[in-house]
Parts: C-alpha cells; sequence; structure tokens
C-alpha cells in the first residue's frame, strides 16, 4: 500500500513531464502515421507510373479542334482522308502487339457495381493482368475473393474467374484510383488486348454505352511513332470532328512522382528520427529523475526501506512514467488499424526491458554509494 | 548494560588511484542510556566510524553486536529492520526530503515500521514535534523553515518510533551558539529521561563534554578515552 503511493506521489512530483512525453510520443505517431498512409498512395502511384513510362506511353486525349489550327491545315497534316471507320481503327490498334490502349468501365453491369475492361496496351499496365497465353483473363476485386465462383460465363463461352491482388490500382494521369479507391471495390476486371474480345464480349446492340466517346476517354498510345499519331488524329477528325491532343509521359513523370516520393520519405525520415529522439530524451530524462532521487531513495533505505522496496519503488515510477508514451503510441498505431499483437508485444517488452534496464543501472549506483556511508546533497 | 558492542573494526575505501584505510582496528561500547562523544581532527575517520556503528556500512573486519546478537552479517532485509527498530540518526547536513512536509519527513521511519499501527502515526509525530518545540510547524515544508528548525526537524524524525540509539554526525555544526546549546540540552535531556543512548560526532570540546564520555580518534585509531561521568 505505502509503496503503491510512494509510487503515486513519485509520479505525481513529475506529472509535467509524463504529460509532455504523452502528449508529443502521441504526436509523432499520428504524424508518422499520416505521412507513411500517404506515402503508401504516393509510392503506389510511384510504380504505376513506372510501368507507364517504361511502355514509352503518350496520353491521348480527345479535344475541341484549336482555333489556330484551322481544319484545312489540320487535314493537311493529318494527310489524305482516308474514310477509315473507328471500329476498324480500333481492331487495328488494340490487338496483341498493337500500339492502343484504353480502359472502359461499366457501372452496374453482370451484377458487379463496376465492371472494368482493360483493353489493349492497358492490360499489361496494372498490377495484374494477361497471364500467357490467356486472352482474356477475368478477375474480380480481391475483396470479392471469398464469394466469387470459379467460372463466368459471358458472351456464350466460359472463363475461369480469378481473383486481383489486394494492390489493384488503375493509373491515369488524369485521374488516379488507388487500391482502396470504393469505386475498385465489387469490381470484375476483365483483360484483354483484343477489340474483337470486347465486341463478342460486349454486343454494341447490348451495351450502348460502349461508345466511341467512351473508348477514347482513357486512350494511350505505347511505343508509338509519328505515322500513329497522324493516323489517329486523321481518324477522330473525321469520324468525331475532334482533335487528338499528346503528350508524353515523361514530363508528368519528372514533376510529380519523383518529387513526391522523395518528399514522403523525407518525412518519414524525419518523423522516425524524431521517435528516436524523444525516445532517448525521455529515457535520459528518467535517468536523470531518477538520479535526482538519490537523497530521497537514500534516505528512505536508512531509515529503513529494504533494497527491493526501492528497486520497486523505483521500477514502479520508471514504468508507468514510460507507460503514458507507449501506451498513446499503441492507441494511436490501433485507432489506424496498423498494429499487430506482435507488435504490441515488442513494443511493451522493449519498454519493460529498457525501464528495467535504466532503474537497475541508477539502483546499483545509489547503493553503492550508500554503501560508502550515507552522505546526502 | 552493555548495548552497542564494537570490536576491531577496520575499513578502507578503495578508489581507482588509491585506498584509504579510515578506521583501523578500533573497538568501542556504549551502555544504555549513556552518551559517547567521538572527537578527532577532519579526516580521522569520525563519519566512518558512526556508519559502522549504525550499520549503515559494512566493516572489512571485525563485529557489531547489538544487546549482544551479531549483527554485522545480516541479510538486507534484517538490517534495514534493526536500523529501522534502533536508530535515529541525524546528520550535519539534516538529511530532510525537502519536497515533503515537516509531517512527512517525521514520518519516513514510522512507514517501515509494520507493528506500528497507522492510526497512531499522526499522535507519535505530533508527541515527537511538540518534544521538539516545533508542532506548530508540521504542515510546512522544510525548506521554508530556519537551521535551527531544520535541526530538530531532523531529531523529531530520529525519535518518532522509538528509536532507542541516536547517532549524531556534528548535529551542531551549522548553528550559531544559541541554537547549539538548545539541541544539546535536547539530546542530553533525551538521553537522561528516555533512557536512550547518543553517539555524537563533533569537534566541538564544548559539547563533548557535556557527554559521558568522549572517545578521540586520529588517522583511524582510537588514541584516547576520557570520562566525564555523571
Ligand atoms: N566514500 C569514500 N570514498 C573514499 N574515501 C573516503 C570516503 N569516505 C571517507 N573517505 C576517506 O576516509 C577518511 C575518513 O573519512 P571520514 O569522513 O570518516 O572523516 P571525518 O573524521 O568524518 O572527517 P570530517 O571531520 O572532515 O567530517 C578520509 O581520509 C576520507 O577522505
Ligand atoms: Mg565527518
Amino acid at each position: 500500500m505505502s509503496l503503491i503511493r510512494q509510487v503515486l506521489s513519485d509520479l505525481l512530483g513529475e506529472l509535467n513531464w509524463v504529460v509532455v512525453y504523452g502528449f508529443v510520443s502521441a504526436m509523432v505517431m499520428m504524424a508518422l502515421i499520416l505521412i507513411s498512409l500517404s506515402y503508401q498512395d504516393v509510392s503506389a502511384t510511384d510504380k504505376a507510373m513506372a510501368r507507364f513510362e517504361s511502355a514509352d506511353i503518350t496520353i491521348c486525349s480527345v479535344q475541341p479542334i484549336p482555333q489556330n489550327v484551322s481544319v484545312a491545315q489540320h487535314d493537311n497534316n493529318t494527310g489524305n482522308s482516308s474514310n477509315e471507320t473507328l471500329d476498324q481503327y480500333f481492331s487495328d490498334v488494340f490487338v496483341r502487339g498493337g500500339h492502343g490502349g484504353t480502359y472502359i468501365s461499366l457501372p452496374g453491369r453482370l451484377g458487379y457495381q463496376q465492371v472494368y475492361i482493360l483493353l489493349g496496351i492497358y492490360a499489361e499496365l496494372t498490377p495484374y493482368g494477361l497471364i500467357a497465353d490467356t486472352d482474356p483473363v477475368f478477375a474480380v476485386s480481391a475483396d470479392l475473393n471469398e464469394h466469387r465462383s470459379d467460372n463466368i460465363t459471358l458472351g456464350g463461352d466460359t472463363y475461369p474467374l480469378n481473383t486481383a491482388p489486394a494492390e489493384m490500382d488503375l493509373y491515369h494521369p488524369l485521374y488516379y484510383m488507388g487500391a482502396d479507391d470504393p469505386l475498385l471495390q465489387q469490381s470484375l476486371f476483365i483483360f484483354t488486348y483484343d477489340y474483337q474480345t470486347v465486341q463478342r464480349l460486349f454486343p454494341p446492340s447490348e451495351y450502348e454505352e460502349l461508345s466511341p466517346d467512351i473508348m477514347m476517354d482513357r486512350f494511350i498510345l505505347s511505343g508509338q511513332d509519328d505515322e500513329d499519331i497522324i493516323r489517329l488524329r486523321r481518324v477522330i477528325l473525321e469520324q468525331m470532328g475532334a482533335y487528338i491532343g499528346t503528350s508524353t509521359f515523361e514530363e508528368q513523370v519528372m514533376m510529380s512522382s519523383e518529387s513526391g516520393v522523395r518528399t514522403h520519405q523525407f518525412y518519414i525520415f524525419f518523423y522516425l528520427g524524431s521517435t528516436f529522439i524523444l525516445l532517448g530524451t525521455m529515457l535520459l530524462n528518467l535517468y536523470n529523475i531518477l538520479r535526482r532521487k538519490t537523497t530521497d531513495y537514500m534516505t528512505h533505505h536508512l531509515f529503513g526501506a529494504t533494497r527491493i522496496w526501492i528497486f520497486g519503488r523505483m521500477l514502479g515510477f520508471a514504468l508507468i512514467y514510460q507507460m503514458i508514451p507507449w501506451m498513446s503510441t499503441i492507441y494511436i498505431l490501433r485507432i489506424n488499424q496498423s498494429t499487430t499483437p506482435f507488435m504490441i508485444t515488442t513494443i511493451l517488452l522493449g519498454g519493460l526491458i529498457i525501464g528495467v534496464g535504466i532503474v537497475s543501472l541508477v539502483f546499483h549506483s545509489i547503493m553503492r554509494q550508500f554503501s560508502q556511508g550515507f552522505r546526502s546533497e | 548494560m552493555t548495548q552497542l558492542c564494537a570490536t576491531q573494526l577496520s575499513k578502507s575505501y578503495h578508489n581507482y588511484h588509491n585506498s584509504v584505510q579510515a578506521i583501523k582496528h578500533v573497538s568501542l561500547s556504549v551502555a544504555t542510556g549513556e552518551s559517547v562523544a567521538i572527537i578527532g581532527p577532519s579526516g580521522s575517520g569520525k563519519s566512518t566510524l558512526l556508519n559502522l556503528l549504525g550499520l549503515v556500512i559494512q566493516p572489512d573486519e571485525g563485529h557489531v553486536k547489538l544487546d549482544n546478537l551479531e549483527v554485522s552479517n545480516l541479510s538486507d532485509s534484517k538490517l534495514c529492520r534493526v536500523r529501522n527498530t534502533t536508530f535515529g540518526y541525524v546528520f550535519q547536513d539534516f538529511a530532510l526530503l525537502d519536497h515533503l512536509t515537516v509531517y512527512e519527513n517525521i514520518r519516513i521511519p514510522l512507514i517501515y515500521r509494520r507493528e506500528i499501527p497507522r492510526r497512531t502515526h499522526r499522535q507519535r509525530i505530533r508527541a515527537a514535534a511538540e518534544a521538539l518545540g516545533i508542532a506548530d510547524k508540521l504542515h510546512r515544508h522544510t525548506d521554508k523553515l530556519s537551521g535551527g528548525e531544520r535541526q530538530r526537524v531532523a531529531i523529531a524524525r530520529a525519535i518518532a518510533c522509538d528509536q532507542s540509539i541516536l547517532l549524531a554526525d556534528e548535529p551542531t555544526g551549522s548553528l550559531d551558539q544559541d541554537n547549539k546549546d538548545t539541541v544539546m540540552t535536547l539530546l542530553m535531556r533525551l538521553c537522561r529521561e528516555k533512557n536512550k543512548s547518543l553517539i555524537i560526532v563533533t569537534h566541538d570540546l564544548t559539547i563533548a563534554q557535556q557527554c559521558d564520555r568522549v572517545v578521540q580518534l586520529q588517522a583511524g585509531h582510537l588514541v584516547a578515552e576520557a570520562n566525564y561521568g555523571q
């Protein structure tokens, strides 16, 4: 009883420190978690961008014909009229080895929240995709893994149904969907190189939403040359009366991705450093507080407190003093759902070992001092 | 009757560079109710001897008997118990804990004396404080007290749970003449009235001469004894 009372009054005397460390450690943990969450995002984007970069992607967007480009001039630039239809064009670029790629989403079809068709080169640009010679590949989003059936029947044929990995994201420079984006849940992904396959699986009569506009919405070219762009501009001008703006991918990578990742890495490093410094100063402070109480402990020992009592009092103080920062750390980790029992055990065990270590150190030095004769001050 | 009996005590301190033999083959016994002054030049080993007699430090050689029981080689818990029940320590710098009140300082030995019921603590502390004339200052912090008052708090703590031997290391060192006299009168009165033994380290001869017996240390040896007896 008296021991507990002594520990509590020791703590009360150092309350300011307990509060400061509890608060600061909670803050640092919070910042660390926010940063690492956003880092996960950035680094996922970064990977997606790396895939785009290595595939030498050019983003092609349908735009109104610019004011300063007259139709005639434009016509000249795009070569002679050939009356190629969009269907012909798509059949030509969306094939194995073709240069075109796009993805289309069909909301609410086939009983899924979204059906994504990753077509042409796009079938290779996500964390999942075409496996060996199989084409098409069907996969449900990871959240549906447990409920999926083994097969799916579509357009009169039956195909095996797979599960996309949990990190499945969908990247386009204009719009990035991270792996945890609600729009990527409850979804079916269909990967295919072949425009004909899409036509077969989704007959235009039944799927009116598969319009040329939609096909062109996320259109990209991979490893194209000038010929490819001229051809694309021509067919779009003729069939849709619109212009195609292009931008290469490298510029975008340079601008956003790299610096984002590097900034995040810096912040994480910074906050990790802060955590260690905080931990260090906390332990140093613990050591100093115990040291400062030397006269107190020695006086009690002189008047009858046993060594075990003194050690218990010091350890009790040290553990509770540390407990608040450790606990707030665990608490913050918990509310961010990033703890495992292993992690909690490690943290608590680490705190215990460090606490016992510091207390033993000071305790032995106090007892050595005492055995040389009592001296206060 | 002999209460405390030390035979052939030796003690040396070891440092990195050298070792000092502070006490060399000192024997001393103190009877119940007797007052003994230890005098000697600075560095002669007075404090060391007092620490040995008070079971604060262990002798390298020799042994200490308390009421005819060997106490030199007790376990820590038994040693703590003996210190708690038998000795009241008063040090030159008082060894008060300044973040505590007078009351809490006096209570320290009582915390570790299980057989004295907690409900009687208040009354005992008050009695000790009254005997020393500081009863009105029980709830002040000790750092707000004068030197003489602090001294009396230290003595009150040394008698609060009926310790039978008072050990005082230069208890008057930092006091003016008036306060010296008050403290000495008080200590001698405790000796006579409550039959407590007193061992006091001092280099003030006028104080030493108030004791029943004076022993002199010189470079760790006991060189002279004088009996003043009453
Ligand atoms: N903890 C220690 N470590 C090393 N040497 C010590 C220690 N305590 C005392 N000594 C040495 O032992 C000798 C006796 O010291 P002690 O304190 O007993 O002397 P003293 O008679 O009380 O002196 P003073 O009158 O100055 O208080 C001295 O030489 C001192 O330097
Ligand atoms: Mg001394």
